[in-house]
């Protein structure tokens, strides 16, 4: 790099490109130096180029489909493209950004270039642009999931260990019966057989020994299930709460890239599976080693050449657990990723029942939630016939195993070098032997559906929360409610929503947000209210980083007033103190009184124990939005954000929510979108946003003198609502 | 109509609530509640209505006028003299039918829709529980159940029922 630049020169900044001029991949660097613009082929095949910088005006960059170009333009000519993948892309745009500031003869301090993870908002160096968190790191392999529960589990360690124990001392109980038919048979059936006398007593010995063995493997068994099941289901339990405390953590855009079905799915019938597959599988698996081991040891110590031949059809079906595992475990991924797919279609559809049926689109949503279902179907089919086959075969295999004893034994015996008592043990041993085996394989495949399960769990718990709680944090207690907004930037990826916005707001002065859809109007009250951090620039309040307060308490002074209000299932009075639990009746009247909304909620037939919310008493628009108003109203609290507050109503019920926000904005700092200008009547002042940047302050009146796009938006509004009603 | 229970919207949130004043509550001819408020203004045909009718059944009290505005809102009937709050009471009794299940004797089914056969305070009943979505858990032990025809009954406290009752109750809580 240094051979192309002249004497005296240094590089300002520079980018790399990863495509070459026939889009094949090949390196080139381009740089601004005081007196050039130097472009450089990292395999040298291009001749490095130069434009002396004074004849080069622009530089421009865009993003296509995944494929990035860079220009440099002079005044009236391109002077040279090049191109690059989207991992270039947020440093292209930087670079265009910087060089285009330094041909402006701008200084190019280094400006915190920071921005923002698009899927879970984390904030990203400058040089990366998948973030750390989300980026496809190598996964464990979903099998291995499985073993990260054991932390869920050691918090239950008593029970973890008294499981573990009883599982042991059950399986050696079970182990007790066919150890004693050896001497019963040879001891006592055989020689009464030929007709010899024996001790009555000894018949009674081996039969109370048999009876003791059966209830003491009863006892431990039932001691056994008994504490398995309770840490399972405890360490589900564990893992539903962690899941759902996490999700409540992630921000916002997690949600909006994730389909709620999903995570219902995930959080509801995955941990479900870990739970049984825990309390059923688990132990059982347990127990069948323990046995197999045990088996396997007391065979070869009573009649080591017998033990040998019964376990030929051992690797045989060692061999084939291995070879159907994979398949299962794909089988079973594509089964929860299809039962997901198919809750998330409930999730979609229900809510919006109401759009169906007016597009009368029943017929098309029983489709598509059937062919949802198939899909359900085709991926049990799958398993299915892996798992029908490898089933009976491996019950075949244990019938060959026991036929070769049989055939064996019966050599032996008429050898004369084998009792009949010790065949029939052995039989009765392998017998326990070989269904272990077999259930040993039915456990395997719920190994790996829990193993699929769990992963899709960890997948949500390895998330990282994007706002950081601060390491010395400030306790904000309550504001003053100034907000200084400085030169804030932020982006999602490589769109640029909020550019170089600056704006001061006095406590308890209320602006008015206005501009088209996509100005970055709801982005810039959302990192006011810290669902997001900024890229770059920083928004105080009362003179203090927002970052550096502790997220809970800093949102305690914030209110908000959305859109489309939300109630959740309750009374009215627990909906409008959920903010603030604590709150007296008196209180929650109070609020009510001041919304406007307490003469509604006279009439209902339960007043302020009428439940709303899903399956809830129908409220209208208005209605609810008062009840939200009286939320906010509540918490008293010194900053309001009002978005959209009455845009999804007509103007009667506009202007009753109107009386009962003018009561709510009235001495707190306000920042008000709006759609209908009607609706800033109040406003101190006015913000038009455009593309993410502020293009016009002030007031009403002063604006519309300005003839600019305030103007224009109240000219079209205007004429929107001429023959409707005055504005 | 002006009345005492409205505030400009001004006001701040403290001084919404007013401790109500003196008042004088009589019935006419009609049977109808006639309202005097501490200014001396007459109001005919008004309604007591509980704000809190499971959560807080002994506050809030809220008198409505004939056109459903809040003339008055009494905070406690117990700080109130002795005749005006059985008045309210009586007229509140008249207009709050809300039989109180003290025993199931049989219930058809435990899937809805479900014939019951209940003892109440008011006599015995028998309705029909179309879902269990009408069965409403108020506190540990309370329901209010509301049957096919909209008619609602409380349930005060199942834990104190007998076995048969107590199971049938212990489903829906």
């Amino acid at each position: 790099m240094t051979a192309a630049l002249e004497a005296g020169e240094t590089v300002l900044c520079w980018l790399e490109v990863d495509l070459d001029a026939d889009l094949h991949f090949g390196k080139s660097l381009l740089c601004l130096t005081e007196r050039r613009f130097v472009t450089v082929s990292a395999t040298w095949s291009r001749k490095p180029a130069a434009w002396p910088r004074t004849e080069v005006a622009l530089v421009q960059c865009r993003d296509q489909f995944g494929l990035g170009s860079i220009e440099i333009q002079s005044v009236d000519a391109r002077l040279a493209v090049w191109r690059y993948t989207t991992r270039h892309a947020t440093a292209a745009h930087r670079f265009a950004h910087r060089v285009n500031a330094a041909l402006r003869s701008e200084s190019i301090a280094e400006k915190d270039t920071v921005t923002v993870c698009p899927s879970c908002g984390t904030t990203l160096g400058p040089e990366d642009l998948t973030c750390q968190n989300c980026a496809p790191v190598a996964q464990l392999p979903p099998s291995k999931s499985l073993f990260r529960l054991y932390p869920f589990a050691r918090r239950h360690g008593v029970m973890l260990a008294l499981g573990l124990f009883f599982t042991l001392a059950a399986t050696a109980a079970t182990l007790i019966p066919p150890g004693l038919t050896i001497p019963f048979v040879d001891d006592v059936l055989t020689p009464l057989a030929a007709g010899e006398k024996i001790d009555n007593s000894l018949i009674y010995w081996f039969l109370a020994g048999l009876a003791g063995a059966a209830v003491l493997a009863w006892l431990l068994g039932w001691a056994k299930m008994w504490v398995i099941a309770l840490l399972s289901s405890r360490i589900a339990a564990d893992l539903r709460n962690e899941m759902y405390a996490h999700l409540q953590r992630l921000s916002l855009e997690f949600f909006g890239g994730k389909r709620t079905g999903d995570l219902i799915s995930r959080l509801g019938s995955d941990t479900d599976k870990i739970c049984n597959f825990l309390s059923i599988s688990l132990i059982e698996f347990v127990s069948d080693l323990v046995m197999i081991v045990l088996t396997a040891i007391i065979l070869l110590a009573i009649d080591y050449k017998l033990a040998l031949v019964t376990l030929v059809p051992f690797p045989i079906i060692a061999w084939l657990i291995q070879k159907v595992r994979k398949t299962m475990r794909h089988g079973f991924m594509q089964e929860n990723r299809a039962w997901g797919a198919m809750i998330s279609v409930l999730s979609d559809t229900i809510p919006g029942i109401r759009v169906v049926k007016a597009f009368a689109q029943e017929r098309r949503e029983v489709e598509r939630f059937r062919k949802a279902n198939d899909h359900v179907l085709v991926s049990n089919d799958r398993v299915n016939r892996v798992w029908s086959f490898f089933g009976p075969m491996v019950s075949l295999l244990t019938d060959c195993g026991m036929l070769v004893i049989w055939a064996y034994g019966a050599w032996q015996i008429s050898q004369g070098t084998l009792t009949t008592g010790v065949l029939i043990g052995f039989l009765a041993y392998i017998g326990r032997f070989y269904t272990r085996l077999d259930s040993m394989s039915r456990i395997f495949s719920n190994a790996q559906r829990a193993g699929a399960a769990a992963h899709r769990i960890f997948e949500i718990l390895d998330r990282i929360p994007s706002v950081p709680e601060p390491v010395r944090p400030i306790t904000p207690g309550r504001v003053a409610g100034k907000i200084e907004i400085k030169d804030i930037c932020f982006s999602y990826g490589t769109r640029q929503v909020i550019n170089d916005v600056s704006l001061s707001v006095e406590p308890g002065e209320m602006i008015g947000l206005v501009g088209a859809s996509g100005a970055g109007k709801s982005t810039l009250v959302n990192l006011v209210c810290r669902f997001y951090d900024v890229a770059s620039g920083a928004i105080l309040i009362d003179g203090t980083d927002i970052r550096s307060f502790p997220v809970e308490e800093y949102r305690r002074n914030i209110g908000i007033v959305l859109q489309e209000p939300f109630l959740f299932f309750g009374s009215i009075a627990e909906n409008i103190a959920y903010a603030k639990p604590e709150a007296t009746r008196a209180q929650i009247i109070a609020a009510a009184k001041a919304a406007k909304a307490h003469d509604f909620i006279l009439r209902l037939p339960d007043g302020y124990d009428s439940i709303v919310g899903e399956r809830g008493q129908s409220l209208s628009g208005g209605e609810r939005q008062r009840i939200s108003i009286a939320r906010a109203l509540l918490t008293d609290p010194r900053i309001l954000i009002l978005d959209e507050a009455t845009s999804s109503v007509d103007t009667a019920t506009e202007r009753e929510i109107q009386e009962a926000l003018d009561v709510l904005t009235k001495g707190r700092t306000t920042i008000a979108i709006a759609h209908r200008l009607s609706t800033l009547r109040n406003a101190n002042r006015i913000v038009v946003m455009e593309q993410g940047r502020v293009m016009e302050v002030g007031g009403h009146g002063e604006l519309l003198d300005k003839n600019g796009a305030y103007a224009k938006l109240h000219q079209a509004q205007y004429e929107l609502t001429q023959g409707v009603a005055a504005p | 109509m002006n009345h005492p229970g409205s505030q400009p919207a001004s006001q701040p949130l403290k001084n919404e609530l007013q401790p109500h004043a003196n008042f004088g509550l009589s019935r006419d001819s009609f049977g109808r509640l006639t309202l005097i408020n501490s200014e001396g203004e007459r109001f005919v045909g008004v309604t007591p209505l509980r704000l809190f009718p499971f959560s807080d059944r002994d506050h809030w009290v809220s008198l409505v006028g004939p056109d459903n505005k809040e003339l008055l809102l009494i905070e406690d009937l117990q700080s109130i003299p002795a005749a005006l709050r059985k008045t309210i009471e009586d007229e509140l009794a008249d207009l709050e039918f809300l039989p109180v299940i003290t025993r199931v004797v049989h219930c058809s089914s435990d899937v809805e829709p479900s014939a019951w056969d209940v003892e109440t305070d008011r006599g015995p009943a028998h309705f029909v529980l179309k879902t269990e979505d009408d069965v409403r858990n108020l506190a540990p032990g309370k329901l209010l159940i509301v049957d096919a025809v909209g008619q609602r009954y409380l349930v005060e406290d199942f834990r104190k029922f007998d076995s048969y009752s107590r199971r049938i109750m212990e489903e829906y809580a």
